[in-house]
C-alpha cells in the first residue's frame, strides 16, 4: 500500500532523514518509533505531500507523491502533530468545511460527517466551538476531519501525545476500530503505545532506519542473562566463541557481579553458555533465559547507532 | 476546483468577521474616510458636488485596511499549524491562494460599499456625476486587489501577524509614494515619469478624475497577478523547506516561474505604455474627451509645449470650483501630448508674480467677494500660460469662463476650455516653428560666411571669436541635414573681394582703436536663398550670443516664420527699412 524508497530530507545542512526505506501492506497498523527529532514527523510530512523529499520518494497505492501529490493526498487522511484546528470554528463547521475541501459531493457530505462523528464518538459535541474542547476531544475532532473521506491510509502523528490516560485508552481503541478497513501509520515515542496498537514497528534513530520488523519478530530474539563475579576477565571474548551466540552486551555491574545480556539463536544455546562458563571457571551467580522488552530492544538499537556513529567519526 | 476556492473564502470571511481586529480596522477605515472627506478636504468649502477627495485618499486608506485584512491570512495558519492541514488536502495551492484573495476582496468590497452613503449624500446636495464615482470604485477595488496580493505574499513569509501588517503597509506605502510628486519630482523628468508609472498612487490620478485608462487597469491587474503567483510559489517553497538548491529540487523551476511572471508583468506594461488611446471617459459631459482636432494639433508639435496654470488658492468663490476641473482638463493635454506637453500648476508667490508680470504680462485680477460676514477684495490669479519655444499665449479668466446672470443667481461656467486652450496652442505653435522643420520644408540652403581677418590682426577681445564661431557652426551644421554651411574668408590683401563686399554689403574694415592705423575685418553674413543679411550679435560675442543671432537670422531669412518688422522713418532715408523689409514671408 505504502512504499517508502530511500527517502532523504535535508533542512539546510541538517539531514533529518537519510536513506529510509520500508513498505506497509494493506490493513497493517505500523508504528513509527523514534526519539524526538528522529525524523518520524518529517517522514509523515513527506508522505502526506506537505514537504518534498530531497531524494527518494513515497508511493501510496501506486501513486508517486513527487509525480502526483494530489493523487496521493486523496487517499490519505492526516492528523498532524498536536491536531491543529481553527479554534473559533464549531466542530460541525470544521467538519463541514473539511468535507467540502475534500471534494465530497454535497449529497454525501451529511452521511460522511455523521459516520466520522460516530466513529470518533463526537456525538453531542458538534455545536461546541473548538477552543472550548479538551485536548482529547480536539484530537477526536482532528481525527474525524481526517477520516471524513474514508481514506485508504491514515497517517497519525503522535495521536496520543498530551492526553490523559483515559483519553489515551479511548484514542487507542478508536485507532484499533478504524484499522478494520484502513491502513494506519502512526508515530510515537511511547513504546507501550506500539505494543498496544501496532502490528509492526519501524524504528528511526537519528534519521536512519534502525529496525523494520513485526513486533513478534522484534521481541522473539532470545536472550540469556548472565551474571558473573565482578572483574572476571575476557567474558565477552569467550562467550562470542560459543556456538549459537549472536551478540554479547554488558548490562551493568553492581552488587559484586558483572551482568551480561547475550543474544542467542535459540534456547538451545543456553546450555552451551553454561558449559563455556564452567570451562573458564567463572563464578557464575545467574544464568537465565529471557524475552526482551521493546524498551530493551530500542535501547540496544540506540546504543548500536551511537557506537556506529562513533566508529564512523573515528 | 471552484468549490475549494469558495469554501476557503467562506472560512476566511467568517473568521474575519468573528475577529475584532478586522472589524476595528473596518471602522477606522470608515471614520478615516469621513474625516478626510469632510474635514481634511473641506467638502463644504470646496462648494463642488463631487467625491474626488474620497477617491484621491482611497489608495492611502486602503493600504491600512488591506494590511489589516491580510496580516492574519497565512501568518495565523502558520502559527496555528493549520497550514499543514490545508497543504495536505488534495487541493491546488493556487486554489488556496485564490480563496484567501477572494475573501479579502469581499471584505474590502463591503468596506467600499459602506462608503457609498457619501456619494449618495453628495448627489442629494448637488448634481453628482456618477460616471467618475463608478470608475473610482472599480479602480479602488483594483488597487485593493494589488495591495491584497502583496499583503498575502508578505503574510505567507511570516507567522507573526504584526510583522505581516507592518511590512505590508510599508511595501504598499513605498509603492504609493514612489510615484508621488514629492518623490518623482526629486529626480529628472524622464526618471520621474518612470517612477510615476510605477507608483500605485500616481496611477490612480487619472482614474480619480474619471478617466479609465487601459494602461492603469493593466498595471493594477498585472501586479495583482504577479504577487498572487509569487504567493503560490512562496507556499510551494514551504514544501521544499530548508532544502539546498541542488539540481534535484524544484527550486530552479520555481525561480523560473517567478521570473517569467515578473517578466510578463513588465512586458505587458511596457507594451501597453505607448497605447494612449484606450481610455474611457466616464464623465457625463465627456469632460476629458479631447477632440481629434486637438490631438492633431498636439501631434504636430515638434518642440516641448509648456502649459502652466496660475491659480491662487484664495479666489472668487464662483471661480473656485472651476479650478480643479480646469486642472484636470489641462492634465489631459499632458496625457495626450505623449511626452511633448508638460502641464504644471503654480500658486503665484510674490517672486513669481513679479516674474510672470514682467515676462508674460500676467497680472492678478481683483475680485470683490461679498459673503455673509465679509466684504473683501481678493487679488487672485486664474490664468493659463501656453508656451512653445519663445512664443507664448496667456488665457485669463475672461477668456476661459462665461457668466450667466439672471435676477438673483449668477452662474459661472467654463466656456469651452478645449477650444480656448487648443486655439492658444495652435497660435503659439504656428508662431514658433523650429529651424529644422522650416529648413526641411523649404529645402533651402543657409550659408554663413564670416569675413574675418587673421587672428593676429584682431584686437585682443576678438581673438577668440573665429574659434567660437566655428564651434557654433559645427553644432548647428549637422542638425540641418547639410542645409547649413559655414566658411571663414579672409578679405585681407584681397582687394577685389574687399571691393565686392563693400559694394554689396557695405562691409568696411574697422579700426582696432580710434588712434590706430590697424584695420581688421569681422563681418558675418548669412545667405538664405536669394536673401542675404548681416548678423550683429547682440549683447556680446559669447557662444550663446552667436548662436542666438545666427538662428534668428536663419529664421528671418526663411518663409513661414512670424516676423516683427519695425520701420524707422528717420531723416537719413529708408535704408534701414529697406534692409529689414526685404524679408520674404508673411509679415504679421
Amino acid at each position: 500500500m505504502i512504499s517508502v524508497q530511500s527517502l532523504e530530507k535535508r533542512y539546510g545542512t541538517v539531514r533529518a532523514v537519510s536513506d529510509v526505506s520500508f513498505e506497509v501492506a494493506r490493513g497493517e497498523i505500523v508504528g513509527l518509533l523514534g526519539h524526538n527529532g528522529a525524523g518520524k514527523t518529517t517522514v509523515m510530512k513527506i508522505m502526506t505531500g506537505f514537504l518534498e523529499p530531497t531524494a527518494g520518494t513515497v508511493t501510496v497505492g501506486g501513486v508517486d507523491v513527487r509525480q502526483d501529490r494530489i493523487g496521493v493526498q486523496r487517499q490519505i487522511g492526516y492528523l498532524p502533530e498536536s491536531a491543529p484546528l481553527y479554534p473559533e470554528m464549531l466542530v460541525q463547521e470544521y467538519l463541514a468545511m473539511m468535507a467540502e475541501l475534500r471534494g465530497i459531493p454535497a449529497d454525501k457530505r451529511r452521511a460522511a460527517i455523521s459516520d466520522a462523528v460516530r466513529a470518533t464518538g463526537l456525538e453531542g459535541w458538534l455545536t461546541r466551538p473548538i477552543h472550548t474542547l479538551s485536548k482529547g476531544y480536539r484530537q477526536r475532532t482532528g481525527l474525524a476531519g481526517a477520516i471524513l473521506h474514508k481514506p485508504e491510509v491514515l497517517v497519525l502523528d503522535e495521536p496520543t501525545n498530551g492526553l490523559d490516560p483515559v483519553q489515551i485508552i479511548e484514542i487507542r481503541s478508536l485507532i484499533r476500530r478504524l484499522a478494520r478497513d484502513t491502513t494506519i501509520i502512526l508515530s510515537t515515542h511511547i513504546l507501550s503505545e506500539i505494543e498496544a496498537v501496532c502490528s509492526r514497528v519501524v524504528i528511526l534513530i537519528d534519521g536512519h532506519l534502525a529496525a523494520n520488523n513485526t513486533l513478534t519478530e522484534l521481541l522473539s530474539t532470545d536472550i540469556v542473562r548472565l551474571a558473573v563475579a565482578a572483574g572476571t576477565p575476557r567474558v565477552a571474548e569467550t562467550l562470542k566463541g560459543v556456538a549459537g551466540v549472536l551478540e554479547v552486551r554488558t548490562a551493568d555491574s553492581a552488587g559484586g557481579v558483572d551482568r551480561y545480556r547475550v543474544k542467542v539463536k535459540g534456547p538451545e544455546a543456553a546450555p552451551a553458555i553454561v558449559k563455556a562458563a564452567m570451562g573458564a571457571g567463572w563464578a557464575v551467580s545467574e544464568v537465565a533465559p529471557a524475552t526482551p522488552s521493546l524498551e530493551q530492544v530500542f535501547r540496544d538499537l540506540m546504543a548500536d547507532h551511537v557506537s556506529r556513529a562513533q566508529g564512523k567519526a573515528a | 476546483m471552484k468549490g475549494a476556492i469558495r469554501t476557503i473564502a467562506r472560512k476566511e470571511l467568517r473568521s474575519s468577521f468573528l475577529s475584532p481586529i478586522a472589524l476595528i480596522f473596518l471602522g477606522v477605515f470608515l471614520v478615516g474616510t469621513l474625516f478626510i472627506f469632510f474635514t481634511y478636504s473641506k467638502f463644504f468649502v470646496r462648494n463642488l458636488a463631487d467625491v474626488r477627495p474620497l477617491f484621491s485618499w482611497l489608495p492611502v486608506l486602503l493600504i491600512f485596511l488591506v494590511s489589516a485584512v491580510t496580516m492574519r491570512q497565512w501568518s495565523e495558519e502558520q502559527k496555528m499549524g493549520t497550514l499543514e492541514i490545508l497543504l495536505t488536502l488534495p487541493l491546488r495551492t493556487r486554489d488556496l491562494v485564490l480563496g484567501k484573495f477572494a475573501a479579502g476582496m469581499a471584505l474590502v468590497a463591503v468596506a467600499l460599499l459602506l462608503t457609498l452613503p457619501l456619494p449618495i449624500t453628495v448627489s442629494m446636495l448637488g448634481e453628482l456625476d456618477w460616471g467618475p464615482v463608478l470608475g473610482g470604485y472599480v479602480a479602488a477595488l483594483l488597487v485593493a486587489g494589488m495591495y491584497m496580493a502583496i499583503g498575502l505574499c508578505v503574510s505567507a513569509r511570516t507567522d507573526n501577524q504584526i510583522v505581516a501588517l507592518m511590512v505590508t503597509a510599508l511595501v504598499c506605502s513605498a509603492l504609493y509614494f514612489i510615484g508621488s510628486d514629492s518623490v518623482a519630482g526629486l529626480v529628472g523628468a524622464d526618471a520621474g515619469n518612470v517612477l510615476r508609472g510605477l507608483g500605485s498612487g500616481s496611477r490612480f490620478l487619472s482614474i480619480e478624475r474619471g478617466v479609465l485608462d487601459l494602461r492603469d487597469l493593466a498595471y493594477y491587474l498585472s501586479l495583482t497577478g504577479f504577487f498572487l503567483v509569487l504567493n503560490v510559489q512562496f507556499l510551494e517553497l514551504k514544501r521544499l523547506e530548508g532544502q539546498p538548491g541542488d539540481g534535484k529540487t524544484r527550486r530552479p523551476a520555481m525561480l523560473l516561474t517567478i521570473g517569467l511572471a515578473a517578466l510578463n508583468t513588465v512586458a505587458l506594461n511596457l507594451w501597453l505604455a505607448p497605447v494612449t488611446k484606450a481610455r474611457a471617459d466616464l464623465t457625463a459631459d465627456g469632460e476629458y474627451s479631447i477632440s481629434d482636432v486637438t490631438t492633431g494639433v498636439l501631434a504636430g508639435l515638434n518642440e516641448p509645449l509648456e502649459i502652466t496654470g496660475y491659480f491662487s488658492e484664495k479666489t472668487h468663490p464662483l471661480l473656485a470650483p472651476l479650478v480643479p476641473r480646469l486642472k484636470d482638463f489641462l492634465s489631459e493635454y499632458q496625457v495626450r501630448g505623449g511626452g511633448k506637453v508638460t502641464v504644471s500648476f503654480v500658486e503665484p508667490t510674490a517672486e513669481i508674480e513679479e516674474e510672470i508680470d514682467e515676462q508674460y504680462g500676467i497680472k492678478s485680477v481683483p475680485f470683490r467677494i461679498s459673503g455673509q460676514n465679509e466684504e473683501a477684495v481678493v487679488n487672485s490669479y486664474f490664468h493659463v500660460l501656453v508656451r512653445y519655444g519663445s512664443e507664448y499665449e496667456v488665457l485669463s479668466f475672461q477668456d476661459l469662463i462665461e457668466i450667466h446672470a439672471d435676477d438673483n443667481d449668477v452662474q459661472v461656467r467654463l466656456r469651452n476650455a478645449e477650444y480656448d486652450v487648443t486655439r492658444a496652442i495652435k497660435k503659439v505653435s504656428q508662431g514658433f516653428e523650429s529651424l529644422e522643420s522650416v529648413l526641411a520644408r523649404n529645402n533651402q540652403q543657409a550659408k554663413l560666411t564670416a569675413y574675418i581677418s587673421p587672428a593676429e590682426k584682431l584686437p585682443a577681445e576678438f581673438k577668440e571669436v573665429p574659434d567660437r564661431l566655428k564651434k557654433v557652426a559645427d553644432a548647428l551644421g549637422p542638425k540641418r541635414g547639410g542645409r547649413f554651411s559655414f566658411e571663414i574668408v579672409n578679405p585681407d590683401g584681397n582687394a577685389a573681394l574687399q571691393q565686392d563686399i563693400l559694394a554689396r554689403y557695405r562691409f568696411q574694415p574697422m579700426a582696432v582703436d580710434p588712434f590706430s592705423e590697424d584695420r581688421f575685418f569681422m563681418h558675418l553674413l548669412l545667405q538664405t536663398g536669394d536673401h542675404a543679411e548681416q548678423i550683429f550679435p547682440q549683447g556680446g560675442l559669447s557662444e550663446a550670443d552667436l548662436r542666438t543671432a545666427i538662428e534668428a537670422a536663419i529664421k528671418r531669412g526663411t518663409p513661414g516664420f512670424l516676423k516683427t518688422i519695425g520701420l524707422y522713418d528717420g531723416g537719413a532715408g529708408g535704408r534701414a527699412a529697406d534692409a529689414l523689409g526685404s524679408a520674404p514671408g508673411n509679415p504679421q
